[in-house]
């Protein structure tokens, strides 16, 4: 269905645009190719609407549960190393600190923020966006927390600390309480 | 070490100062050189490097953050300054060769680009978690911005990949410019002819050898793609059936009827698609713009309690000045000579419609892309405009201001605040500057425009075609609204291109409307080199993974980026400083 659905979508927009382009004559408004428009428009809304339903259906899916559970993992590892951080961040200097961020950032949040289209597709868009704007929230001061640690700034890099971690808790327990994660 | 041990410096007094010299001399810097050479700069990157330089160097206690207010008060003075050069010089051209049957005055456009400096920072603050945190644009100037101001601290391997980038693209554009490389028939003017005598002009096989546009595709990567697709669907597909089928007049051939397809077909329906793609991914997306939306409000009643603190600019504030700026909107078209009371209510509440919608497909483009069409969006906010106003020009022209100024401040405070997510800044602070200085942006650069217009003979005439200043972009503007006088504006292609614009916008992929749009609206030469770079990273990033991308490939894709500009900057200004010794 995927593969039928792209392939009306593609063939209607292409002869859309191609009929599109002939120029009205002179004195009308609209070219003679314009029922061929229609008729391609037509082709690509069914297209449109084959493409998106095993969007749809994808929710429900074993699929969908493994990258829930991938995403949940990501951020559970990510919180165990955030808590080792805190436990050691006041022996740690600013290169230190800023070190162990980049290497958070490397490791958990860019793979996660990889896959947050998919966390928002199953997760729904009001679920899904809570728990992605709660997890750039906290790669945001994660950043700020570098930014500080590299500037020199160990106080504002240990205040910024417990924020980064309570956006990140905050994301994942939006994770655990959606009834599309199931483990 | 730099700041001191308890607060950390982000909005002070010498960054706000250097920010605010920074954005006074670029604007009127870029004003002139838009008015000489048909585009302007952002400037976040030279603002960046000398803050750098300043505030790090040498008052030694900068820090990341505050750079990066120092840059968003520099590029958003500066980026006002660019709408109103787009479009206050065409009503001073038209002024000239209309005589008498046209006249106007100077209030109601500098109320009206005042409104739009406000309205463009008003509708796009909403959208941040929806492009930035939602959809993760790359913003490829936003990036780069952001590797320059987290260069000295990020290590020397960046810093290196940095200055690497810098010096090979620095090195290429000078090579270019210098015109050394140029052989007839394959190199001129930076671009390389593919045609190798085989292929015809209407399939435009040209390169534009843009170390700048080859970089934007590598920062952007997969997610470019259709953007390069679209390229190729317009110029490889679309073009030849054109030619094929005989819907192109017959005495045109080679140049002249590739300029055909592309300003009779192409571009206008590259427009249309923009829009409707705009339009649809509004719709597609609405859940979460009103999950950003709700969020915003609850933020601004929670952030006392808040963990974070008040990190966006409080709701109210958005509402109470997005208000005003709307009533100030409707007074600039009241008292314009001609317009009605009905006609200046609607002119206000389509104009504001139209500038959100407007400001939200720049911002999008800015963000996939690092081009921003404003002129497209100022020729059909002209065209609009003169429907609604019986032909109208001067109102016309008063909304097509404010829409200009303020779609360049939506893309160029997204831009802005891309950076400051990725060095931890706090939205608010950028919001707040923003707000606070860009109508500044306006009031210079209509300065500037009114001293070069009086300093020709007889008090006008100082630029426009035959002058020194030939004004590129009013020239562009004046003729489509004697397009509009004339009745012969391509509505078909606009109502058509929408059409399938919001189709593609349905799609799920990312972006792919305005993308195609975008590539229908410019020549293949620059989706070409964009096209190659996204190419270029995504099989790095397959064999390398994506960490390569990150740590590797962005510095080196930033230095391209700004070598290329502070090069291409640093040769407008000898060709200024040239053609003014010369008289």
């Amino acid at each position: 269905m995927r593969v039928t659905g792209s392939l009306l979508f593609i063939v209607g927009i292409i002869v859309a645009l191609i009929s599109a382009t002939k120029l009205p004559a002179s004195g009308t408004r609209w070219s003679d190719m314009l029922p061929f428009y229609v008729g391609a428009v037509v082709l690509a809304v069914v297209g449109l609407l084959l493409l998106r339903w095993p969007q749809i259906q994808q929710r429900n899916s074993t699929f969908s549960n493994q990258v829930c559970l991938n995403v949940m993992a990501l951020l559970e590892e990510l919180l165990a190393e955030m808590q080792t951080l805190g436990q050691e961040i006041n022996d740690l200097d600013g290169v230190g600190i800023a070190k162990r961020v980049n290497a958070m950032l490397d490791t958990y949040v860019l793979p996660f923020a990889a896959a947050q289209q998919e966390v928002i597709c199953l997760l729904g868009q009001y679920q899904g966006v809570e728990v992605v704007v709660a997890a750039a929230q906290g790669e945001r001061l994660l950043n700020r927390m570098w930014s500080a640690a590299s500037d020199g700034n160990k106080t504002e890099a240990i205040a910024t600390y417990p924020k980064a971690l309570a956006a990140f808790k905050e994301a994942h327990q939006g994770t655990v309480i959606s009834d599309q994660c199931e483990r | 070490m730099f700041g001191t041990p308890d607060h950390y410096r982000e909005l002070t007094v010498a960054a706000v100062l250097l920010g605010l010299v920074q954005g006074v001399i670029l604007n009127i810097a870029f004003a002139y050189m838009a008015l000489k050479l048909g585009f302007s700069l952002g400037g976040s990157a030279i603002a960046a490097i000398l803050g750098y330089v300043f505030l790090r160097g040498i008052l030694r206690k900068g820090t990341i953050v505050e750079n990066n207010i120092n840059q968003t008060i520099a590029s958003g003075i500066n980026s006002a300054g660019t709408g109103v050069v787009f479009v206050l010089p065409a009503l001073f051209l038209l002024t000239a060769t209309m005589q008498d049957s046209l006249t106007f005055s100077l209030w109601p456009l500098l109320i009206a680009g005042l409104c739009g400096a406000i309205l463009g920072v008003v509708v796009i603050i909403p959208l941040r978690k929806q492009l930035i945190e939602l959809e993760r644009l790359r913003f490829p100037t936003g990036v780069a911005v952001a590797t320059i101001i987290r260069s000295g601290a990020a290590g020397v391997d960046k810093a290196k990949l940095l200055g690497i980038g810098f010096l090979i693209s620095a090195s290429w554009k000078l090579l270019m410019i210098s015109g050394w490389l140029d052989r007839p028939g394959l190199l001129k003017g930076e671009e390389l002819n593919l045609s190798f005598g085989l292929l015809p002009a209407y399939m435009a096989p040209v390169l534009y050898l843009s170390t700048m546009n080859f970089a934007a595709g590598l920062l952007s990567g997969r997610a470019g793609l259709p953007f390069f697709f679209g390229g190729i669907l317009a110029w490889w597909v679309v073009s030849p059936v054109s030619v094929s089928v005989g819907w192109t007049p017959v005495e045109l051939e080679g140049t002249a009827l590739a300029d055909f397809i592309y300003g009779e077909m192409l571009r206008p329906l590259g427009i249309g698609i923009l829009i409707g793609a705009a339009f649809m991914e509004v719709v597609v997306n609405f859940p979460a713009i009103k999950s950003a939306f709700y969020a915003l409000a609850a933020a601004s009643r929670t952030a006392s309690r808040s963990m974070t603190g008040l990190d966006e600019i409080p709701f109210w504030v958005l509402l109470a000045g997005g208000g005003a700026a709307i009533v100030f909107f409707f007074v600039a078209a009241w008292i314009t000579p001609g317009v009605s009371l009905t006609q200046a209510v609607l002119v206000s509440a389509v104009g504001t419609i139209w500038l959100g919608l407007a400001g939200l497909i720049i911002a999008q483009c800015t963000g996939l892309t690092d081009i921003s069409p404003i002129s497209g969006i100022a020729l059909i906010s002209v065209t609009m405009m003169m429907v609604i106003l019986n032909g109208n020009i001067a109102a016309a022209m008063v909304v097509t201001l404010a829409v200009a100024v303020g779609i360049g401040q939506s893309a160029d405070m997204m831009q802005d605040l891309k950076t400051g997510f990725l060095v931890g800044s706090r939205p608010i602070m950028q919001q707040l500057v923003q707000f606070g200085v860009s109508w500044l942006g306006v009031l210079i650069a209509f300065a500037v425009i009114y001293v070069l217009w009086s300093s020709g003979s007889g008090g006008q005439n100082g630029f426009g075609p035959d002058t020194p200043l030939p004004a590129p972009q009013a020239t562009a503007l004046t003729s489509v609204v004697e397009a509009v006088q004339n009745n012969t504006v391509p509505t078909d292609k606009f109502v058509l291109g929408s059409i399938v614009g919001a189709l593609l916008g349905a799609a799920p992929v990312a972006g792919l409307g305005v993308l195609v749009g975008l590539a229908m609206y410019l020549p293949l030469s620059i989706t070409l080199g964009y096209g190659l770079g996204c190419l270029t990273q995504m099989s790095g990033a397959k064999r390398k993974g994506e960490a390569f991308t990150e740590n590797k490939v962005v510095p080196l894709a930033a230095g391209l980026i700004i070598g290329e500009a502070i090069m291409g900057v640093g040769h407008a200004i000898y060709e200024i400083l040239l053609s003014t010794a010369g008289g």
